[in-house]
């Protein structure tokens, strides 16, 4: 399904956040794209926050890759680990596989996060859950579209 | 006693050769894998990526730190980076650490990286630090502040919510169409600028507690360049963009820190890590230091130790080997989400 949402507070983000949690089973692949500023961080954010990760989630673009550990839930089947990857510093897909994400991509127990996805397009599964966040007609605002492969999120 | 510190948590392969001693320690030699020709070190063509790996670019900079060895080189202890950072970077230093150190019956001390950052003032210095000691750890990746009560002895008071001070250097110098690396860029183009040209954001300076948030200053270059339709191909309007950038930047740093080190009545400030370079914010910091805490020794890194390097490891490794604080080469393992507090 595809949706476009419109996003005005860190509490909507957060609830829109929460609905794609949701729909985490493990073994997805989410692959964010937009401008600096658009809020795939604080997205990323929420989803941690949605998923019970109690460490504070910072900016991976330095660190280029980190992993939450995710606690068992029912909801969420075998998702035992959120991997969040920053595209935005790497010249190319090899040098993400070089620093080991080849070993989280696809992985049953994990959900990988890609902000950055437009730059790496080679290592984005074809059902990925694609979202897409842009500056809204105010400081505030963002609108967000997202093309989910199966579920209603 | 001779250190081998080895560095490897993200992009640089690092090797160092210290000498610590009644507490001081100088740096005898450094390398830092870009700056070596592994192409010839590894006797083929290696292609981009994988001179970036740092399996290819340890073995031969660790030979060429310490000479072409045919028995146990003249070392003491061998210090290596266990985490925070990329698991299969650090991976490829820990275990040639623990190689190393079994080969050479030597024994093996894990550092923390920000520990590293902590003590990279300490290089080449005669003065010990004055406990307590108020840390403030910019990087690209992290902006931290630490208390220390001792060596080894850490608590965490404050640290960023989302992106690093370095982070908002480089991403706001993108916008400003500077280039890469960020902090350098925009400090230079700030030095022509007026920094009370643009109104931008303190972010959390008012908040009673010690933490950091650039994600919304980086928001806030980015609507400023939109809303006031700024053209930033105008060297006059990047320059004055880039100080109003780099002084919003400088002032919440220093601010926190101060309030920090006055409320932790500390002895010594500490700076450490890749902003550590950047000339606003050692002389603002150097000017609010001898104003408002006027009996505290402010410790600054020489500009080479700011970026990530072994050296800063190899030196905290030093402090921990006093202490005997050693690890066996079966327990040591990688740890990408080490928080040192």
């Amino acid at each position: 399904m595809k949706k476009n949402i419109t996003i005005r507070s860190i509490k909507e983000m957060n609830s829109f956040a929460l609905a794609v949690a949701r729909t985490l089973h493990g073994g997805e692949t989410l692959a964010l794209t937009g401008e600096l500023g658009a809020g795939k961080t604080a997205f990323v954010k929420g989803l941690a926050k949605a998923l019970g990760i109690e460490q504070i989630v910072q900016s991976p673009t330095f660190l280029l890759m980190k992993c939450y550990p995710v606690r068992p839930r029912a909801t969420h089947r075998a998702l035992r680990a959120i991997c969040h990857v920053d595209a935005y510093r790497i010249k190319n897909e090899r040098e993400l596989l070089a620093i080991g994400l080849a070993e989280h991509l696809g992985d049953p127990q994990t959900a990988t996060v890609i902000e950055w996805a437009d730059l790496v397009p080679e290592l984005i599964p074809a059902n990925a859950i694609k979202i897409k966040f842009e500056h809204g007609s105010n400081g505030k605002e963002r609108v967000v579209s997202i093309s989910h492969p199966h579920a209603n999120a | 006693m001779r250190i081998l510190g080895i560095e490897t948590s993200c992009d640089e392969t690092a090797v160092a050769l210290v000498e610590g001693k009644n507490g001081r320690v100088r740096e005898i030699e450094s390398l830092v894998a870009s700056q070596i020709d592994i192409h010839a070190a590894t006797g083929g063509v290696v292609p981009e990526v994988a001179a970036r790996e740092h399996v290819s670019a340890i073995i031969p900079l660790v030979s060429t730190l310490l000479g072409k060895w045919s028995k146990r080189p003249n070392i003491d202890v061998i210090a290596v980076t266990a985490g925070p950072g990329l698991f299969s970077s650090l991976m490829v230093g820990v275990e040639t650490a623990k190689a190393l150190a079994f080969a050479w019956g030597l024994p093996l001390v894990r550092v923390n990286h920000i520990e590293g950052h902590l003590y990279s003032s300490s290089i080449n210095s005669d003065a010990s630090i004055k406990f307590p000691a108020l840390a403030l750890i910019v990087s690209g990746g992290h902006t931290e502040l630490i208390l220390m009560k001792g060596h080894g002895s850490y608590r965490l008071v404050g640290r960023t919510k989302d992106d690093a001070a370095g982070e908002a250097f480089d991403k706001t110098a993108q916008m400003m169409g500077l280039g890469y690396p960020g902090g350098p860029a925009v400090a230079k183009a700030a030095v022509k600028g007026d920094p009370r040209a643009y109104d931008l954001p303190r972010p959390m300076l008012n908040e009673k507690n010690f933490d950091f948030s650039f994600s919304g200053l980086k928001t806030a270059v980015l609507y400023a360049i939109k809303n006031l339709r700024l053209n930033v191909d105008d060297p006059k309007i990047v320059a004055d963009l880039a100080a109003s950038t780099q002084a919003a930047i400088v002032e919440v740093l220093i601010k926190k820190t101060i309030i920090a080190a006055k409320k932790f009545k500390v002895k010594a400030l500490i700076v450490g890590g890749g902003v550590a370079a950047n000339e606003a914010l050692r002389a603002e910091l150097a000017s609010r230091c001898k104003k408002d805490l006027p009996m505290v020794e402010l410790r600054l890194p020489q500009k080479r130790y700011t970026t990530d390097n072994a050296v800063m490891i190899a030196t905290a490794g030093y402090f921990h080997a006093t202490k005997r604080d050693f690890i066996s080469t079966s327990k040591i393992k990688a740890d990408p989400n080490w928080e040192l507090v």
